[in-house]
């Protein structure tokens, strides 16, 4: 889990490192990306939203693996047979995997300070980016529940995760800005609590822009409202579908 | 050896791994789809930082390749297919562990390296779709145009890069068993070899010492092979060099993975920790 959270976000920053140098000589600038998002550091754009990937991945993909393996274990039936509450043992499984999300920024956001000169633009303000971390963290939990119930019956938590994760950072602007979306691409990017919260994390992060923002105060409100409502929607899927797969037996089957 | 007893241990490990595979609607779903936002992914990375126009304009003055997306998406086809090899040839003795059936796997008389390559070429059917599937979505919605002069040498770079990542599978198969951490060897190794194998760029656009990384990895001369034969009207002589060290490659890495199967099985049957994980 570890070394997924480090690789693969390492590795793609790399590869932007690569790609900025191709387009826009050994400094890596581009005229046309600054245009688009203000910001004139493209490599810092690209760590920020691979760091903040590593949350997200843990939160998004924590429990259904936590069930995928009590069920490859051939322990499922026996954890959800006991009394415990179902929802704080999943919410454990996902914090739990939290801990490889903090190394993973960690180390993401160190490697792009010193191996590519990541540079903010302005004092970073850490304060709102941890704010947008958490409710992104809270608003993709819900997307967590529902992966979770679906892995009862789907079994194949791995293949499903390994189409997420490219679609969310297609979507999500996480290795580049969603503006170069085409309109439909854009329409489902705004649906995702991701693409709030990586803008978010990042205006902060590279720009030091906070609370007297009004966009960064936007997204949180935005993540802030998404997280409330996904919340209890991603927890009575959950509900529902562990019920219907005690019903129907297939809670340790794999 | 007897090539009766082999072909049916082959059938039977390739049915059984196609039946396997057809039983998860979420597998299908996941090879059907996962394809198509990678591929986007690496095309918007440069779309990014410039125009369409500008963007190939650069790519062919630097590499001599005149659509960037062709040069993506050959580089994401053969990544797809060493991907698609390293989860299906390569965790398959790992799965035999996880469904507790390695050791009786392992109790019978049955060719090992041939229940490998069966699960090998199984992969690459479940896999293969991808191919003809991303040439479709490059034509329709990236425009890209190939530039063919030889469909013999296009045949003979998909047939010599599949034969060297079943080979890479072979040798990861035993490998990932030994240090009992499949999955996570798996997915920590995709996104280097994504990235030294020059699946996004061309390796000359990485620095001189990370080259030699390149340089050792046959991902990189399936996607040199392919590019020359389908991007710039390669024929078999122009794509050789990376032709013949794919079958070197296949061939070191099947001894190399003979060898460590049999130092798995030695250490397996003096432990017995096999069915252990």
């Amino acid at each position: 889990m570890l070394g997924f959270n480090i690789a693969v976000p390492f590795f793609f920053v790399l590869s932007s490192w690569i790609v900025a140098t191709i387009i826009g000589g050994p400094s890596g600038t581009s005229a046309y990306f600054t245009s688009l998002t203000g910001m004139t550091n493209y490599l810092a754009f690209v760590t920020v939203g691979f760091a903040f990937n590593t949350f997200i991945f843990s939160t998004a993909f924590g429990g259904a693996h936590a069930i995928r393996g009590e069920q490859e274990q051939g322990t499922a039936e026996p954890v959800f047979m006991t009394p415990s509450n179902k929802v704080a043992w999943l919410m454990g499984m996902m914090l739990g995997s939290q801990v490889f999300g903090i190394i993973g920024f960690t180390i993401v956001l160190s490697s792009g300070f010193l191996l590519f000169g990541y540079e903010p633009q302005a004092p970073p303000d850490l304060f709102t980016a941890t704010v947008a971390i958490t409710l992104s963290i809270l608003a993709m939990a819900a997307l967590g529940f529902v992966l979770a119930g679906i892995c009862f019956f789907a079994k194949r938590e791995e293949e499903i995760s390994q189409v997420l994760w490219p679609t969310f950072t297609f979507f999500c602007g996480l290795a580049f800005p969603v503006q170069i979306l085409p309109w439909w691409g854009q329409l489902i990017a705004y649906l995702i609590p991701l693409t709030y919260g990586v803008d978010a994390t990042r205006r902060a992060l590279i720009l030091g822009l906070g609370f007297g923002d009004l966009l960064t105060v936007h997204e949180l409100l935005m993540l802030l409202a998404q997280a409330l409502v996904l919340m209890p929607v991603g927890l009575l899927i959950f509900y529902r579908l562990e019920r219907e797969a005690r019903k129907t037996g297939v809670l340790g089957t794999y | 050896m007897n090539p009766a007893k082999e072909w049916r241990t082959f059938k039977a490990v390739f049915l059984r791994n196609l039946k396997l595979f057809t039983s998860y609607s979420a597998w299908i779903v996941a090879i059907l789809i996962w394809p198509i936002p990678l591929l986007a992914v690496n095309i918007y990375s440069y779309k990014a930082l410039g125009t369409d126009a500008s963007i190939s304009s650069i790519v062919s003055r630097e590499f001599g390749i005149s659509n960037f997306a062709g040069m993506v998406i050959i580089g994401t086809i053969v990544y797809l297919l060493y991907n698609r090899l390293l989860w299906g040839a390569g965790i398959s003795l790992q799965s035999e562990r996880w469904m507790g059936t390695i050791e009786a796997l392992f109790m019978t008389p049955a060719n090992r390296m041939t229940v490998l390559f069966a699960c090998g070429v199984s992969s690459l059917i479940e896999g293969s779709w991808w191919i003809g599937c991303i040439f479709i979505l490059s034509w329709m919605i990236f425009g890209v145009e190939p530039s063919i002069t030889s469909w013999v040498a296009i045949a003979a770079g998909i047939l010599s890069t599949m034969v060297a990542l079943i080979s890479v599978g072979v040798f990861f198969a035993s490998f990932f068993v030994l240090t009992r951490a499949a999955d996570q060897m798996a997915s920590a190794l995709q996104a280097p070899i994504r990235f030294f194998s020059g699946v996004v760029f061309p390796i000359s656009a990485l620095p001189q010492l990370l080259q030699f990384i390149s340089y050792i990895l046959p991902v990189t001369y399936g996607i040199q092979a392919m590019r020359k034969a389908v991007l710039t009207g390669g024929d078999v002589a122009s794509i050789s060099y990376e032709l013949a060290l794919l079958y070197v490659f296949a061939l070191g890495l099947t001894v190399a993975g003979y060898f460590t199967l049999k130092a798995l099985e030695k250490q397996a049957k003096r432990k017995g920790t096999l069915y252990m994980y």
